[in-house]
């Protein structure tokens, strides 16, 4: 059985982001995956000082809530990331927790569990879609998590200008759904 | 004509290689008669924000911290810095945070000069792609002109671009700002 990390970035309660979500979520689980959702919004996660304080141990400095989301990050099998585009570019809520990945690469000695598959869903209203997959890659390329990446997969739903857009698109909801079933695979 | 200059400095680290170089642009830019000023992200209290789109009628945002006062300084002035740490291929937390904050105004951040900073251990190419999500901003603002993208490249020890030639081209670049 897959265990499939769901992380969601949006502030936004029941919207774009949310909507996608829980239709991959679903289908993860009816294709038997072991889901695990989280959503930023309700933790505390600081921003990495650039500190250096994990080198050692991988462990941050900071106790908030980063940890516990990064030990389901490590056992997960697949990791699913709602994000919504501002300004062209993954809202600052995602970015902080990617930042906080830290101790991937300070920490010589840090176990990242199996090699995972890695989906981004990402909602804007006007962002060049091919522009927006570049930008994923930019940071997934980074050799210190690229090594643990299996499989990726960036989905860009363009035209969100209300925040049921997604819900009310049998269109996007199916596109989601299949990064559900992917990542349950 | 004295301008105003206003630095967004994204680092956490104070004496960090990219607030050195924000240093070098501004005793440049003070040299040339401009008013200079440098705030430390990591200082303030910003929260993320929430899309929740109160802003619209009123141009102002629910959250009370010091992201207002930070909106009403980039209005007013002529030229912005916006500096950030190389993270993930990306920028820093801190900066993109002060960025989606200025949803309240950010058409009133009209006709503005530009200049990007970013530093990393890596080199330029790598830098290149944490210009291009800068850039993803100052895009969506009305009149932007991006004169100048400053790479600290192959500076990974804190302080270490202290006397390097990018800090007299960062210098060069504040003068003639």
């Amino acid at each position: 059985m897959k265990k499939i990390l769901f992380l969601t970035t949006s502030p936004t309660v029941d919207g774009n982001g949310d909507a996608l979500t829980s239709a991959a979520m679903k289908e993860a689980q009816s294709a038997g995956g072991q889901v695990d959702l989280v959503n930023i919004r309700e933790k505390n996660i600081g921003f990495c000082k650039a500190c250096y304080g994990c080198r050692e141990t991988g462990v941050c400095i900071q106790q908030d809530d980063f940890q516990a989301i990064l030990s389901l990050a490590h056992e997960a099998d697949a990791i699913v990331c709602t994000a919504p585009i501002y300004y062209n570019c993954m809202a600052a809520q995602m970015l902080t927790v990617i930042n906080r990945l830290c101790c991937t690469f300070a920490c010589k000695t840090h176990k990242l569990g199996p090699k995972k598959k890695a989906a981004f869903m990402l909602t804007c209203t006007g962002s060049e879609v091919d522009e927006m997959i570049r930008h994923v890659k930019n940071i997934t390329t980074l050799p210190s998590i690229a090594r643990t990446i299996a499989g990726e997969k960036t989905e860009v739903f363009t035209s969100c200008v209300s925040s049921d857009t997604c819900a009310q698109s049998e269109r996007y909801l199916a596109r989601a759904r299949e990064i559900g079933r992917w990542a349950a695979e | 004509m004295s301008k105003k200059v206003l630095v967004l400095a994204g680092s956490p680290r104070k004496g960090g290689n990219s607030d050195l170089l924000c240093d070098a642009f501004m005793k440049g830019a003070q040299e040339a008669g401009h008013e200079t000023e440098k705030i430390y992200i990591e200082d303030l209290k910003i929260g993320g924000c929430r899309a929740c789109y109160a802003c619209r009628g009123t141009g102002v945002c629910f959250q009370k911290d010091d992201m207002a006062r930070v909106l009403e300084k980039m209005i007013a002035a002529d030229m912005i810095v916006l500096a950030t740490p190389v993270y993930f291929y990306s920028l820093s937390g801190q900066l993109k945070t002060l960025i989606d904050r200025t949803l309240p105004g950010y058409t009133k951040i009209r006709d503005k000069d530009f200049y990007f900073i970013a530093t990393a251990a890596a080199g330029k190419a790598m830098i290149e792609r944490t210009m291009d999500a800068i850039e993803g901003f100052t895009d969506c603002l009305p009149g932007a002109k991006v004169k100048a993208k400053i790479y600290g490249a192959g500076f990974y020890k804190p302080g270490e671009i202290a006397g390097s030639s990018v800090e007299k081209e960062t210098y060069e670049l504040g003068r003639k700002a």
